[in-house]
């Protein structure tokens, strides 16, 4: 049973080591393999923060609800482990900010001590009236993704530096089941209307005075286009820009003076901070991610579809990971009641 | 008349930020810092500069809650502007846990520091052996830092800096009207106070930028605390202890506790150990005196014996010894007068 993951990001690298770490036992011939044009330090998850937090008001979608839920206490399970450093992991505490009363949020239980701001607090920010403070965790990608990467290495796992046309393919070279985790680009394999890019910029400082995350929200400007701060354990991530259907990965000047005087602005302690490092990465928008089988062409050919995971890819991955696996399961256990393994000419 | 000459004897964290009050207060005055050590080899540089303070048992709680109220309010400034990574503060969030329930339910600080808290049973989980526990956040000095940030405002307005030990106050006489004793730990020799104690705490200073919260346990011995460059481990309250020496098996026990604590500090690196003697007293030497020999007269104003809690009193502590000095200038000036005549 050969299954291929398309697909190097912490959708695609954790679907392969949830799936290879539930059924490698039960079934002794399973083939591992990923294939991706762009590898770790080069893939959306390593641009991001890493922040573990959905979004503020979600899709209402209460699979994706249960999905952060199980991310979030795996993590938190991981976090006394000595693998904690290596996989990136660790707490954050922070202030989501808002300019009226919202809400609470729907993973408001799932975080620790969510609690709202204090007026004195909130002196901190001016022009901010409102806000909440909680203690949520950091997966930094360029960490988390060569670890994942070491657990599929020693499981045995293939990995080809290809890039895929079509889920044909893959097909062509043996695959059994495709599970598709190409993110933005994943429209160049099947169309998808509901899929498109959420360019965004993001400028990296030398900053390790800043020990809080503090992410700002304004309904006018819209998801993520306001500013943000995230302290990473090297560098401070500043960002603040959400530009649905732009493809452009280069950065923009414009884009860079918006970030830095923004994020000057709500914390001048900023100011003399050196920028390491300037990036920009396309987040998979979709209005609700696409979890689910589909079988192609004819035959038994199936694609488990796992993107469009948007600004809250890192948030959602292993409930994600877990669902997907799932669902191969569920495969694996439809091919078995089909009787022997069909021969491949 | 000639501008009064003041001296401020000790050049660490309660010295540099008196002689700044004095220079705010009265910038008439010809002021001068000296001692025989400057940062980094201050007690202050080996404190972590955290503010929660102590109880000091002397003190009124009204006193203590001013001081800290008025350092917090004048750091919180410094932390949310340009300054701040210069200057070396920060804000920063974590927990003090408890293995048993603490004697008192609040303590005196908690409205000053932000978002004061119980913490939940989720939060607790994280710290099996502690069965309570208080979620703040409060402010971080960088103690180096800060240091040579009040340094360079002190120069900035002029104030003279010199490296000198200083054998007794009355030496100064001949050069200045008034000193200010700011000597910590110093003071034990330098005025002879036999109430001042050291009370001595080694401290590891390691590299754990993952590390972005406190945590203390409330019995003050064990605590995390993260800062700009490095992580303070600690640490130890031994009373009557002047050893300066850092000694292994205390390392090895400070690392031990503080992992139980924070398990991922076991990949801590470059493990630094310092040691510093707090100046303890049962309560802070702050008060004015006048010393005089023949006819000659020296005006001293102390303020030391700050024990655990410098960086959490320093400015309020400062700005009452500015004022002690301004009734010591008072005095000078009314006698000056009456010469006169």
């Amino acid at each position: 049973m050969r299954v291929a993951v398309i697909g190097a990001g912490v959708i695609g690298l954790s679907t392969a080591l949830c799936i290879h770490e539930q059924y490698r036992s039960l079934v002794p011939s399973l083939e591992l393999a990923v294939y991706a044009d762009r590898y770790t330090p080069r893939t959306t998850s390593d641009g991001a923060a890493g922040l573990w937090q959905p979004y503020t008001h979600g899709s209402g979608d209460l699979r994706e609800t249960l999905w952060n839920k199980e991310t979030f206490d795996y993590l938190l399970g991981h976090l006394g482990s000595p693998e904690a450093k290596e996989m990136g992991l660790f707490l954050v505490s922070g202030y989501n900010l808002f300019k009226q009363p919202v809400p609470d949020p729907s993973w408001k239980n799932i975080v620790l001590g969510f609690r709202t701001l204090t007026p004195k607090e909130l002196e901190l920010f001016p022009g901010y009236s409102y806000g909440w403070f909680n203690t949520a965790l950091m997966l930094e990608g360029r960490s988390y993704l060569p670890w994942l990467t070491r657990r599929l290495t020693q499981r045995g796992v293939k990995f080809f530096h290809q890039k895929i046309d079509s889920f044909q393919e893959v097909f062509a070279q043996g695959a059994d089941v495709v599970v598709n985790c190409t993110g933005a680009r994943a429209g160049q394999l099947q169309p998808d209307p509901a899929l498109q890019p959420g360019r965004g910029q993001v400028i990296k400082v030398r900053a390790p005075w800043v020990k809080h995350f503090v992410v700002t929200h304004d309904a006018e400007s819209g998801l993520y286009n306001s500013p943000y701060i995230i302290p990473g354990s090297e560098v401070t991530v500043l960002g603040g820009v959400n530009q649905p259907g732009n493809w452009n990965e280069e950065n923009s000047a414009r884009d860079h003076r918006a970030i830095w005087e923004t994020c000057c602005r709500l914390l001048p302690a900023l100011q003399k901070a050196p920028i390491v490092e300037e990036w920009s990465g396309l987040r998979p928008l979709r209005p609700r991610v696409r979890l689910e089988r589909e079988a192609v062409g004819h035959g038994q050919a199936e694609v488990i579809h796992n993107y469009g995971h948007g600004g809250f890819g890192i948030t959602i991955h292993w409930g994600c990971a877990m669902a997907a696996a799932r669902l191969l399961g569920g495969i694996l256990q439809e091919q078995q009641q089909l009787g022997p393994p069909r021969s491949r000419i | 008349m000639a501008a009064l000459k003041v001296a401020v004897v000790g050049a660490g964290v309660v010295g540099l930020s008196t002689a700044l009050c004095i220079a705010e207060a009265f910038p008439a005055c010809s002021l001068t810092v000296i001692a025989d050590r400057f940062t980094p080899n201050t007690t202050s540089d080996v404190a972590a500069g955290m503010l929660i303070p102590h109880t000091i048992p002397g003190t009124s709680l009204h006193v203590q809650k001013q001081w800290f109220k008025e350092t917090f309010t004048y750091l919180f400034a410094i932390s949310n502007s340009a300054e701040a990574s210069e200057a070396g503060i920060h804000l920063v969030s974590g927990w003090q846990v408890f293995k048993s329930s603490p004697t008192e339910e609040l303590p005196f600080w908690s409205d000053i520091v932000l978002g004061f808290r119980p913490m939940s049973e989720a939060e607790l989980q994280k710290f099996p052996q502690h069965r309570c526990g208080q979620a703040f956040t409060t402010l971080k000095c960088d103690c180096p830092s800060y240091l040579l940030w009040l340094e360079k405002r002190l120069k900035a307005k002029g104030v003279q800096m010199y490296t000198r030990k200083v054998a007794n106050l009355w030496e100064l006489h001949s050069e200045y009207n008034i000193v200010v004793n700011c000597t910590g730990i110093g003071a034990h020799q330098l005025v002879g106070d036999q109430k001042l104690f050291p009370v001595r705490g080694q401290v590891l200073k390691v590299r754990a930028p993952w590390v972005k919260h406190f945590v203390r346990d409330g019995d003050g011995l064990t605590y995390i605390y993260p800062g700009i460059h490095n992580v303070t481990l600690g640490g130890t309250r031994e009373k009557e202890s002047w050893n300066l020496s850092p000694d292994p098996s205390t390392t090895k026990a400070i690392f031990d506790r503080c992992c139980s604590l924070e398990p991922s500090l076991q990949r801590a690196q470059d493990i630094k150990v310092k040691v510093g003697l707090r100046p303890s007293r049962v309560c802070v030497a702050l008060h004015r005196e006048v010393l005089s020999q023949g006819g000659a007269k020296l005006l001293v104003v102390h303020n030391y014996g700050h024990g655990s809690g410098g960086f959490s009193m320093h400015r309020g502590t400062a700005k009452e010894a500015a004022h002690l000095v301004g009734e010591c200038i008072a005095a000078l000036q009314g006698s000056s007068l009456r010469a006169k005549f």
